[in-house]
């Protein structure tokens, strides 16, 4: 429905008819409500500002080498659903994931914000049984999922469903070269970046280039944003700011 | 058919069935006299192991007549097995001694086997009955033990054959001889074992009793009257099991940890179904949730063959429980956790489901370690130094070109891709904990490297202690 801009085409009442259905379309997408990024110019980006609650998000490594910035970002945005209720993340492992870059560290989760207490291993050995411990996760009393395996179209659809019905957020680590269809409702890229450096040039936080590839009802966008491991929160960066001059440092 | 074993003095007969018996054969004889007399046999090596086995089997069959059961075996004559059953309380639901012995009795003759069964108030006078009694089923009334025992020969009473013997010397064949004589005379000439084996049976003393399960405070069980197969079924038979055991769960402010469910196979064999919960719990509905996840989990194993006649449910573990309130608006949520972990426990198993515990050591792999599901660790106090988001499950061999053999790597090749060092922090120097002994420490010096392209990896360089020259370096994590 479109309010025509010619307002003798449009009678007070049918203004009004048309504004309330579209706000309870808006309102319907997200009933559980949203969590912010932290970054407004991201957030603008997505319907009702923010990552919906109760709805699957796929981030994807831009290549094979850019899986641990991946995850970074994942659990970047995972914990910031954490933040906002109590309970407990849900993480299921497959053997076959162990493969690439290893295990996740509970050490150094900590440093994205994420309280290692609060997430519980599910070690599955097969996807068919991460796939069904996610799904019961999403079902009952998660607060939020990670899945770290790509899926097919009806799996992802169940996920969807899942989520919809209990307000539980599912962040799913995609593969690079994995291009089938889902059901998210945003899908990430996310590529490694030389990293920020404080004023002593050490290195200060991880930065990734973010690629917003799909929204529903959202625009798309990239932007270079980098964590923030003292504030536990994301930031926009800029790829020349802050960085020292190599110049000036070897004088 | 007869069964022969090598005993003393050569290959002697222990048993043989009634067509064997009715050709002359007994029991003790010389192998070798049957095989003269008797042409056509077919003799059988005895097998005391899978006797024993197949005794077991029928103990935990028969505990679908009741849970208390013990097999037994007697010692002075290898082919004499029974089982003990305590039937205290559970003759009513077969319709009194009566109907329980009948039905007992078709069931064995349904597998083939003979019994010979006796119900008294002492187990010495039930075992002496069952096995010498005039008739194969007898049910003495309490208090009439003694009047009972009495025609039967002292060989009844579970005692050695050199008692037996020099009983028999002295005349006394009966139980009934000796059952008043003065016991301090009997004890000193054939040892109070004997006295107390006779008192035993008499009711004059209290005999122990270990039954082959474990007893189970709060128990259910049904016996049904036309055998179930389905998987819906046995879960509405346990659902009914389960809503027989939540009043009393209930009562004394209890919830299950632990529940067995057994079920009864028609032919005798059994088929146990254990549930394992995170928190005590006495909800039906959920206890027949996590069955049917169970179930479903068994698939292949579950053989439901001719179908199931007997279900048992026990709670094997419980804890306190007390009565909740029943919540108004939301659920608790840790009680939506516990019941998260049954449901996934329940299929997956409970040992997959584990938590992340702080391990207080700076040694970077066993800094952390795997704690089971129910615990809640705490990692509010933890202090975390720069450490990477992944790590390899074991540190992986690197070849690093650095420019002083103490300096940080300026470039390395890991997994056969080249990376060209853009910067580099450390070293962080992590010795052993001196107080586990090592013949020759090995010390790591970790360097937080990144790419041109802005790959972060956690590299380390390991050197014995005095030798700075053969030192080799790892890749041990990736950080975001």
């Amino acid at each position: 429905m479109v309010i025509s801009p010619n307002p003798a085409v449009n009678s007070r009442q049918t203004v009004i008819d048309t504004l309330r259905r579209q706000l309870r379309r808006v309102a319907d997408r997200n009933p559980f409500g949203v969590i912010g990024t932290g970054i407004g110019t991201i957030d603008a980006c997505l319907p009702g500002g923010g990552l919906a609650l109760g709805a699957l998000h796929e981030i994807a490594p831009a290549d094979f080498r850019a899986i641990p910035s991946a995850s970074g970002f994942l659990l970047a945005l995972a914990s910031r659903a954490l933040c906002a209720r109590c309970g407990i993340l849900v993480w299921p492992l497959t053997p076959d994931r162990r493969g690439a870059f290893g295990e996740p560290y509970a050490r150094g989760l900590k440093s994205f914000g994420l309280d290692p207490g609060r997430i519980l291993i599910v070690r599955c050995a097969q996807a068919r049984d991460a796939a069904w411990a996610m799904e019961e996760a999403l079902r009952i009393g998660a607060t939020a999922v990670i899945g770290a395996r790509a899926t097919d179209l009806t799996a992802s659809r169940r996920f969807q469903l899942a989520a919809q019905h209990s307000g539980t957020p599912i962040f799913l680590l995609r593969s690079h070269d994995d291009f089938r269809p889902s059901a998210a409702v945003t899908r990430w890229r996310v590529a490694s970046l030389p990293s920020t450096r404080d004023r002593f040039g050490l290195l200060a936080g991880p930065r990734w280039h973010v690629a917003l590839d799909y929204a529903r009802g959202g625009r798309l966008g990239e932007w270079v944003v980098e964590w923030n491991h003292a504030a536990l929160c994301l930031r926009l960066s800029s790829l020349l700011a802050d960085r020292a001059d190599p110049a000036r440092r070897t004088a | 058919m007869v069964v022969a074993a090598s005993v003393s003095g050569g290959w002697r007969v222990l048993a043989a069935d009634a067509r064997a018996k009715a050709l002359g054969v007994v029991p003790g004889e010389l192998l070798a006299d049957v095989r003269a007399r008797v042409g056509a046999l077919d003799i059988r090596e005895a097998d005391p192991g899978a006797d024993r086995e197949a005794l077991t089997k029928l103990a935990h069959w028969a505990a679908c007549f009741s849970p208390t059961i013990a097999p037994w075996k007697q010692e002075t004559d290898a082919t004499e097995y029974g089982l003990t059953l305590d039937i205290e309380g559970c003759a009513h639901l077969f319709g009194g001694e009566d109907g329980m012995v009948r039905r007992l009795r078709e069931r064995l003759q349904h597998f083939g086997l003979t019994a010979r069964i006796a119900i008294a108030g002492t187990i010495g006078a039930a075992h002496a009955l069952a096995r010498f009694g005039a008739q194969k089923i007898a049910i003495v009334p309490s208090g009439e033990e003694e009047r009972a025992l009495a025609p039967l020969p002292v060989s009844a009473l579970r005692i050695a054959n050199i008692q037996i013997a020099s009983l028999h010397r002295l005349g006394l064949k009966r139980i009934g001889d000796v059952a008043h004589l003065p016991r301090a005379p009997l004890a000193q000439r054939f040892g109070a074992g004997f006295v107390e084996r006779l008192d035993q049976a008499l009711g004059r003393m209290a005999e122990p009793f270990s039954p082959l399960l474990p007893p189970a405070a709060y128990r259910a069980h049904a016996v049904l009257a036309e055998p179930i197969c389905s998987q819906d079924h046995i879960l509405v038979l346990a659902r009914r099991l389960a809503d027989e055991l939540t009043p009393a769960l209930l009562r004394d402010g209890k919830g299950a940890r632990a529940l067995r469910l057994t079920l009864y196979r028609v032919d005798g064999a059994t088929k146990e179904i254990s549930l394992q919960m995170a928190a005590a719990n006495r909800d039906a509905a959920h206890i027949v949730n996590l069955f049917s996840l169970r179930l479903d989990a068994l698939a292949e194993e579950y053989d439901a063959g001719f179908g199931f006649e007997a279900a048992r449910l026990d709670v094997m573990a419980w804890d306190a429980l007390p009565p909740a309130q029943e919540a108004l608006v939301a659920e608790r949520q840790s009680d939506n956790f516990s019941l998260l972990v049954d449901r996934l426990g329940s299929r997956l198993g409970l040992q997959n489901l584990v938590r992340l515990k702080p391990e207080d050591t700076h040694i970077p792999e066993r800094a952390v370690v795997f704690a089971p599901a129910r615990d809640a660790p705490d990692w509010s106090d933890v202090e975390c130094p720069s450490r990477p988001l992944l790590m390899l499950p074991a540190a992986e061999p690197a070849e690093v070109t650095a420019l002083l053999p103490e300096g940080p790597p300026r470039q390395f090749r890991w997994r056969g891709v080249h990376y060209a060092v853009a910067h580099a922090e450390g070293p962080e120097r992590l010795r052993p904990e001196w107080w586990r002994r090592q013949a020759r420490p090995r010390t790591r010096d970790y360097y937080t490297v990144e790419d041109e392209a802005g790959h972060r990896f956690w590299l380390y360089r390991e050197m014995l202690a005095g030798d700075d020259v053969h030192s080799r370096w790892y890749v041990h994590g990736v950080f975001a």
